[in-house]
């Protein structure tokens, strides 16, 4: 090796593995730096050759991984250009403290992330790696089986936190933990209880509120304790001659449930304080998947059992805060909960049939003074029939506007699955199959393969829903979204096992599509991207099975199941958090499984 | 600053070497700068001013950029801002300048982190960013005369944990 390089390009071309010396050579004045000083240059790296001097020594494999260099990428790559979208938060040409700068960055809604609450620090390679995965739609798909045979119709399902909550009449409630795999906690409903309705409150951090609906108008809330891995019920409303439950909202203390009838409940749990009570009778912790537990009384069982921690975990009876009868609102909707200083305001988000451009939503806004706990007001608005002002319906109506008829009530119902079959190209809006309800955005699904965003305001004076926004990349029927507060939404396809992750926010849309197995194929440019990603499957059922380089084994078995699969399934269910997407998918021989989509 | 007065100050080098040098340009440094002020004008610039961890040749160096580069405008003194933008614009004279040997190119940037002299410190930083570049890492522990200390199971594992970057 020449003792002095100097800076040459050819030089630099061959590529000979350096002798191993025991100590730093003399010559190696890069490693003499101080680490600020390397720090300082690694800095003006681009990522690929930041990762490339990770494998340089093991100094610099310390120094090249230091929170500030990737916390700097982070905001340069996902929270800048956010922060530039927008309007007025500064003028783009006196942008300096946009630049990222410790002390001075906007971070928007991200701020959790530099001034964590738990005061933990963050890994910010760690969440570049999160943020990238997701951009591009890689993930590691797996597959918990968590129904064989017979079709266990109506499971409901919530992520929220790494953890699954199912709830379904035969198995009761369950929670699955994703980063254990496995069945955490489990607890039997009652032999009458059909539960139709579910909503995961996570405020808390060391425990989940669950809100469960049943099909005879009673409901219930149950905690989860995460760490105890137990479920406790808190709370039991009786049955009532109202109806179905068709839709709850649970944020604590507030509980928000609609009937199918369209009676609206708002009930808190507030005054009280929580009591010293018994825990639960219910209390059914197992392991297996499989046995069903349809029976309510004690099921204790053994293994993993933790010894049921002290509980004060009983909730006092809830006042009804507010009831209303709702003439307007369709299924599908969705209702929400969200407080502001002074103010509660329950939502429902709902479907609307217009008489020329077939459906839109609307959304009712019930506002509360939390001082008093009395109902202020109630108001009402809708998305403009797309007809009206959309670009998106500047062409005129397509001849197949057979959806577009004058709905009755008794219509509604014979024409939700026909839809389908109207022609994509119809302007109007086909009845969405799901809403997803999440201020200040509704996402709804259609049968059409497509998607629509509107996005709503309120302010104290005014409640308006811009018109619908169409969202175009399924190639089958879109099954279910999910949108959060931030505009990240992930929306299934019911064949095909598409999946794909928008960033909504400001209205721009880009999409990254993912079907599970490996390898991306990057089509589109610019705003819209769209990616095949496939994961790798690992696959496990009930309890932990993870295998993980198993996929040439059962290659051809699963080929020929995807391909049924993917010719019977009849329904998903999407939801996601921070890292990773479920879906829940019911094939036609009976078999529900949650499919994971890990993208750490 | 005082205006149109070409006052000089008197530079001295680890090894002994005395150089004369504009105060406009010595100014440039931080340290220097902060110097004349703490002290005050006239103890300064009757005394030598010794910079201790530069040699003649290097200081040399540092003076010529300072001269080039005397009617820049003062850089910001947000220091973790981020320059990472302009990570390839270095201007052409700065390349002409930094087109030395690499121990010259590490004691410039040793010097101007000493003297505190951001810009120069920053060219030389990119100057060895852009060395880095694009390269494999066999090819920048060629350029740089690193010794891999890792074993070939630990520079394995370190290539699967950053597999995910890979197809951007």
């Amino acid at each position: 090796m020449a003792p002095k390089r100097r800076r040459s390009s050819t030089a630099e071309q061959d590529v000979s593995i350096a002798k191993r010396t025991r100590t730093r050579d003399p010559n190696d004045h890069l490693s003499s730096l101080s680490d600020e000083l390397l720090i300082r240059i690694l800095h003006l790296l681009p990522i690929t050759t930041l990762l490339q001097c990770q494998l340089l020594s093991h100094r610099l494999y310390r120094l090249s991984s230091d929170a500030q260099i990737w916390k700097n990428l982070y905001y340069n790559r996902f929270v800048l250009p956010r922060a530039l979208r927008i309007p007025g938060i500064r003028h783009p040409s006196k942008r300096e403290d946009l630049h990222f700068s410790s002390r001075k960055s906007k971070w928007l809604d991200e701020a959790s992330l530099v001034e964590r609450k738990d005061g933990g620090k963050t890994n910010w390679k760690r969440q570049y790696k999160l943020r990238h995965n997701w951009s591009i739609g890689a993930c590691e798909v797996q597959e918990i089986r968590v129904k064989d045979g017979r079709l266990n119709p109506g499971m409901l399902v919530k992520l929220a936190e790494g953890v699954v909550v199912t709830a379904d009449r035969e198995d009761g409630l369950r929670a699955w933990n994703l980063k254990g795999k496995g069945l955490i906690a489990r607890m039997g409903l009652g032999e009458e209880d059909v539960p139709t309705c579910l909503a995961v409150d996570e405020q808390e951090s060391d425990w989940l509120g669950i809100a469960v609906g049943f099909d005879d108008g009673g409901w219930g809330i149950w905690k989860l304790d995460v760490a105890g891995k137990v479920f406790v019920n808190a709370y039991r409303h009786p049955a009532s001659n109202n109806g179905t439950l068709g839709a709850v909202a649970y944020g604590f203390p507030y509980a928000l449930t609609i009937t199918e009838g369209q009676l609206l409940s708002l009930y808190s749990f507030a005054p009280a304080p929580l009591s010293d009570e018994t825990p639960a009778e219910d209390e059914d912790d197992g392991e297996g998947g499989e046995q069903p537990a349809t029976m309510s009384g004690e099921q204790a069982t053994s293994a993993p059992a933790p010894n049921v921690p002290p509980q004060n975990d009983k909730l006092p009876q809830p006042r009804l805060l507010a009831s209303l009868k709702s003439h307007t609102s369709w299924p599908p909707l969705s209702l929400s909960i969200r407080t502001t200083p002074n103010t509660l305001i329950a939502s429902i988000a709902y479907s609307l049939p217009t008489y020329l451009s077939g459906y839109t939503v609307g959304l009712q806004e019930l506002h509360l003074s939390l001082p008093t706990g009395l109902m202020t007001f109630s108001r009402l608005t809708s998305a403009l029939p797309q007809g009206f002002s959309s670009i998106l319906s500047s062409s005129p109506p397509s001849p197949s506007r057979s959806g577009s008829s004058t709905p009755t009530n008794s219509a509604l119902s014979a024409w939700n699955g026909v839809v389908g079959t109207s022609s994509p190209r119809a302007i109007e809006n086909t009845r969405p199959t799901t809403l997803s309800y999440s201020h200040p955005y509704i996402l709804a699904t259609h049968p059409d393969n497509t998607l629509t965003l509107y996005l709503c305001t309120s302010t104290s004076t005014n409640l308006s829903i811009s018109p619908g926004t169409k969202l175009w990349g399924h190639t089958s029927e879109v099954s279910a979204a999910e949108i959060t507060p931030r505009g990240k939404a992930v929306s299934v396809s019911l064949r095909g096992e598409e999946l794909r992750v928008w960033e909504l926010e400001g209205g721009r849309v880009a999409s990254a599509s993912t079907s599970s197995r490996f390898k991306s194929v990057i089509s589109g440019k610019g705003l819209e991207k769209s990616v095949i990603v496939r994961g790798s499957n690992r696959e496990f059922e009930g309890e932990l099975d993870a295998d993980e380089g198993d996929e040439g084994r059962r290659k051809k078995s699963r080929e020929l199941e995807r391909y049924e699969e993917e010719v019977e399934a009849s329904k998903r269910w999407v939801g996601f958090d921070d890292e990773m997407v479920i879906v829940l998918k019911e094939s036609g021989r009976g078999t529900q499984a949650l499919m994971v989509y890990d993208f750490t | 600053m005082s205006e149109g007065t070409v006052t000089k100050l008197t530079l001295v080098a680890n090894d002994g070497q005395k150089m004369q040098v504009d105060r406009q340009v010595a100014e440039k440094s931080v340290l220097i700068k902060n110097m004349l002020d703490d002290l005050g004008d006239d103890a300064m610039l009757s005394a030598e001013i010794p910079i201790p961890n530069v040699n003649d040749t290097v200081l040399k160096k540092v003076i010529e950029w300072c001269e080039h580069h005397k009617a820049d405008p003062a850089a910001s003194n947000d220091d973790d801002s981020d320059s990472r933008k302009k990570t390839t614009d270095i201007d052409e004279w700065d390349q002409k300048f930094m087109q030395v040997d690499q121990e010259m190119l590490f004691e410039i940037i040793l010097a101007s982190n000493y003297l505190d002299i951001k810009p120069l410190l920053d060219v030389g930083c990119k100057t060895v960013a852009n060395m880095i570049k694009g390269k494999s890492p066999e090819e920048i522990r060629k350029t740089f005369n690193i010794t891999n200390d890792f074993t070939p199971e630990e520079e394995e594992q370190i290539r699967r944990e950053n597999e995910w970057a890979e197809d951007r």
